[in-house]
């Protein structure tokens, strides 16, 4: 099922971030989310989540669907290890195996594996991320949100792990909304393009 | 610069120091001629040692121990409950805070003054107690909601983590360590507070009863060491708070 996102608008304190936006994500695959800084690519994730109500407009396609989001910043739990940071968000349905199970696997996912049992403020800043990338994907979600996940990673490990992912998404047909700057990261997942224009070049009076 | 000492050197300053003080007051009390105004260190130390000897000394010290718990029980269970409301909702926290403003900032002699008209002798230092515990012990744990970080609490729910797990996974860990130094220092003030309470109130058993006594009776010695055996016990307290703590840490 596609997502729809229809005439959606969305203010900030009078500042309007998204102005009747509208664009269709399709099943499966990599859409990326791309445009200039504070034109609320963000806030679209943040729609989408759930998170943030938009001011006019609708949202379909999400009936039913599971959702992991990896935010822009890592939100780890600083008296949490990096493993129970993960498991953290993980269906307490699952019993304790199946949960180690999946923080394991999605450890290794990011090569975080070796850092299992840190606390939180002893990762650098591309360490936190790649936790809170792996606590997304830990999440086993139909629908996946990713704000910038590869931003602080560097660029070795980040295009390793890129490659990972698109083979895994695509062997389990999982929808990846990601926002980025970055048309190398686009370009490798053979993402679907969804641009939003800047605020300032947006005709006035719409 | 900060903490440029080594271990070692602190300890040495601190020991000459502490050597210094007691040379200080040998000479004072040598100068002033008698013991019954300033006695030595000597004597003090010897009166300190003969008080855990005297038949007495556990039901004075444990009736005050024991109006200390009961205050703090008070205290720390209303500073807690309320701290948490208040914690959540500003409108509460706007509401309590003139109540705690005035409380915090009345000196504890004039409340001990009303109470003494309002209350039994031994009921007095504990309500003394709960005053001056309690504003502490509130103010930390709004504190501590405060300093949760929404970003986290967002996250959780995003992931529908529920209830149970969001106050015992986020919100108690972030307030722990407010909890703990708002409880530690509310317990070393409400502990002394106590004691000045049952100096003015004068119960039948003690610490604040028998140092009024010593000082009616000139008993210098006594009631310098009655002094020290208080501040033993706040020390005692307030490790113990820590101790609890680490024990709590430990187990999860």
């Amino acid at each position: 099922m596609t997502i729809q996102i229809d005439n959606i608008s969305k203010s900030f304190g009078g500042a309007r971030v998204l102005d009747s936006f509208s664009c269709v994500i399709p099943e499966g695959g990599v859409s990326c989310i791309m445009g200039p800084s504070g034109c609320g690519k963000s806030s679209l994730l943040n729609i989408i989540a759930g998170i943030a109500k938009p001011d006019s407009g609708a949202i379909g396609g999400l009936e039913g669907r599971r959702l992991a989001y990896a935010f822009q910043e890592p939100r780890l739990l600083p008296w949490k290890s990096v493993a129970d940071n993960v498991d953290f968000v993980l269906d307490r349905s699952l019993n304790a195996d199946e949960r180690a199970e999946r923080v394991r696997r999605s450890l290794e996912l990011v090569e975080m594996s070796a850092s299992a049992d840190m606390m939180p403020s002893q990762l650098s800043g591309g360490m936190a991320q790649r936790v809170s990338l792996a606590r997304a994907l830990a999440a086993d979600a139909d629908i996946l949100l990713l704000d910038e996940p590869f931003s602080a990673i560097d660029a070795t490990l980040k295009w390793a792990i890129i490659l990972r992912l698109k083979t895994l998404w695509a062997a389990r047909g999982t929808t990846v909304v990601m926002v980025t700057h970055d048309e190398a990261e686009a370009a490798a997942l053979d993402a679907n393009m969804i641009r939003i224009e800047s605020p300032a070049l947006r005709p006035a009076g719409r | 610069m900060k903490n440029s000492l080594s271990n070692k050197k602190t300890y040495i300053y601190g020991v000459s120091s502490v050597a210094l003080l007691i040379v200080l007051w040998e000479l004072a009390s040598v100068l002033m001629g008698s013991d019954q105004i300033l006695p030595g260190p000597w004597t003090t130390l010897c009166a300190t040692l003969r008080l855990f000897t005297e038949k007495g000394f556990l039901r004075v010290v444990g009736s005050t121990v024991l109006r200390g718990l009961a205050g703090f029980a008070i205290a720390a269970a209303s500073g807690i409950i309320l701290g948490i409301i208040g914690g959540l909702s500003d409108t509460f926290h706007a509401f309590m805070k003139p109540w705690i403003i005035v409380v915090r900032s009345t000196p504890v002699v004039a409340f001990v003054l009303l109470a003494l008209i309002w209350l039994d002798s031994d009921t007095v230092p504990v309500f003394i107690g709960i005053l001056t515990m309690f504003p502490m012990v509130y103010l930390n744990i709004v504190e501590g909601i405060r300093s949760v970080d929404p970003k986290i609490v967002e996250m959780a729910s995003f992931y529908n983590v529920g209830r149970r797990r969001l106050v015992r996974e986020v919100y108690l860990p972030s307030i722990e360590p407010f909890a703990v130094s708002g409880i530690s220092s509310a317990v070393g003030i409400g502990w002394r507070a106590i004691v000045v309470g049952e100096v003015l109130s004068v119960p039948q058993y003690g610490i604040g009863t028998v140092m009024h006594s010593a000082q009616t009776f000139l008993q210098v010695d006594v009631l310098i060491a009655w002094t020290l055996v208080t501040i033993l016990f706040g020390a005692l307290f307030e490790q113990l708070v820590r101790l609890i703590d680490s024990g709590l840490n430990g187990r999860r």
